[in-house]
């Protein structure tokens, strides 16, 4: 077994915390909490086909906003990380953009997926295709909701493969 | 119980729910407790001496393990150096979560660890940030919902009602010439249905303005809303923001008495919570910003000052049109201006922009007071 950091990045309220107690609780609550400093949670995740397990340690860290600005030394010693952006707020995205330039100057070329949330709110959805291309270029994009759990396994699998893979 | 000076000291430390902990030297590198450890920490070491290393405090608190690398580089700058304080959340034995704050300082040669556990202060900052967040969600929210109504108004207006212009006059064109009465009754009948059709636009905007909360100059009259209670209750709902980016948040206004002006009351306090909020996102941490009001008998002049990096030159011109970027320092492109603007001339007001004499910006709209 190996162990990995994780950070889950994000503007705030765009699902970081639900994601991840979607992925090691297995619930999920409407009632927005706000995210006050660091949480760290930990989930063992069996990759098979001769991978070994990935004992993830995984990093919640509050919404980047004017309030409280993440700060480079949180993600000292990360193996990789999500890039949050909720689906139904555009300008979740431009703190998607800042935060994966501070991640790969603190932490280099590891591992990321960029995940946009909320995909359960298809009505409200705020992002073009175009839009969503464009993130395409950047790095592999999942639409997840950690309200029906859509895509949420998914993306912590794929991503526990990406740094098993990247050593 | 002694009143020796440092057992008395001791308590003191221990009642603030504090963990001191001095850095010590020796072969392994460790934390001496300084008076009496608060008992949550006992949550998580049952069994703690005087002294705890520094491999046990991390792998206890993996949080810990990384900002002692912020921390380190703050004992190494020396004399009076520290930490910007961190919160994070554990959870205890029981399965119980408890937030706490870590920060470091430098004390002469002491290299000083402060961990922070009283739930009260550290909630009351969540439950601060929480209000801020919600407000800022809402805010979102209602800047989204501005913008689209604004959209639909512009493409009803030049997408539908400009080429029916042209439409009606080529008609007209067409109807002075000598036609075969079947021809005439067809462009007649186009004619019908064009001014029908123009009917209709004006009818959707009618609608529209009313959703919008607008109304004639007399509808506006009547509903005449006092300016110094929208901008006291804007004020207090930005208060929260305003401490926790540090700054002091002051209102300077003349009398006491309703100040009655033209305008829509929700529309008045998103104005100023537009110009507040601007105010706020660009002044540095410790500075003030200054709410005010000057009255004369004919109109209101509020002003909001601010101590940031004021706007430059070359985009003071542009502030207040659409998609304006609005300040020196990577200002996002936005409709906030353009919606004070929009919603101030709309009531017969100005808006406008002057660069301070000392550094910052102010920020004043005026509008008419209505009287009797």
């Amino acid at each position: 077994m190996i162990q990995k950091k994780i950070c889950m990045l994000g503007s705030f309220a765009v699902g970081k915390t639900s994601l991840v107690a979607r992925f090691v609780h297995s619930v999920f609550s409407e009632k927005y909490l706000t995210t006050i400093g660091v949480k760290v949670d930990k989930k063992l995740v069996t990759l098979g086909e001769g991978r070994p397990d990935v004992s993830m340690l995984l990093w919640d860290i509050y919404g980047d906003d004017d309030f409280q600005a993440v700060r480079p030394s949180f993600l000292r010693g990360s193996s990789g990380y999500l890039l949050v952006a909720d689906g139904t707020r555009a300008r979740s995205i431009d703190r998607l953009l800042v935060l994966h330039k501070l991640a790969k100057d603190t932490v280099g070329d590891v591992p990321f997926l960029i995940l946009l949330n909320k995909v359960d709110l298809v009505n409200e959805w705020a992002l073009s295709d175009r839009e969503e291309r464009s993130l395409a270029e950047l790095g592999s994009v999942l639409r997840t909701s950690a309200k029906t759990g859509q895509g949420v396994e998914e993306a912590f699998r794929q991503l526990a493969i990406r740094m098993v893979s990247a050593g | 119980m002694s009143d020796r000076p440092e057992e008395v000291l001791s308590r003191f430390c221990a009642s603030l729910d504090q963990l001191i902990l001095l850095r010590t030297v020796g072969p392994e590198d460790s934390f001496q407790i300084i008076g009496v450890a608060p008992p949550w920490l006992g949550r998580f070491i049952p069994e703690h001496g005087n002294t705890l290393s520094e491999r046990l405090l991390s792998d206890t608190f993996p949080f810990v393990e990384n900002y002692l690398f912020d921390a380190k580089l703050a004992w190494q700058r020396g004399q009076g150096e520290r930490t910007d304080p961190a919160i994070w959340s554990e959870v205890d034995r029981l399965g119980v979560e408890l937030l706490l704050q870590v920060s470091a300082h430098q004390l002469g040669n002491h290299r000083i660890l402060l961990i922070e556990g009283s739930q009260e202060r550290l909630q009351e900052k969540a439950s601060l940030l929480q209000q801020a967040r919600i407000g800022e969600l809402a805010h979102d929210r209602l800047q989204q919902d501005v913008q689209k109504r604004d959209i639909l108004f512009h493409c009803i207006v030049h997408d539908f009602a400009t080429p029916l212009s042209a439409v009606a006059g080529a008609l007209q064109l067409l109807a002075m010439e000598s036609l075969e009465p079947a021809a005439q009754e067809l462009v007649q009948s186009g004619l019908r249905a064009v001014v029908h059709q123009e009917s209709l636009i004006r009818d959707v905007l009618d609608v529209f303005r009313f959703d919008m909360g607008e109304g004639s100059a007399d509808e506006l009259s009547t509903q005449a809303p006092d300016l110094r209670a929208c901008v006291i209750n804007t004020v207090r709902l930005l208060q929260p923001k305003a401490s926790w980016r540090r700054i002091a948040l002051r209102l300077e206004q003349q009398g006491d008495g309703p100040l009655r002006v033209l305008g829509e009351r929700s529309r008045l306090e998103r104005v100023l919570a537009n110009l507040i909020d601007n105010a706020l996102r660009y002044a540095p941490a410790g500075s003030t910003v200054v709410v005010g009001m000057q009255q004369t008998d004919q109109d209101v002049c509020v002003t909001v000052d601010d101590e940031g990096p004021g706007v430059a030159p070359e985009l003071a011109g542009s502030l207040f049109e659409k998609f304006a970027r609005d300040r020196r320092n990577g200002g996002k492109a936005g409709l906030g201006l353009y919606f004070c603007r929009m919603t101030v001339e709309r009531w017969k007001g100005t808006i406008g922009y002057l660069a301070r004499a000392e550094t910052g910006a102010r920020f004043w709209f005026r509008l008419p007071r209505v009287t009797g």
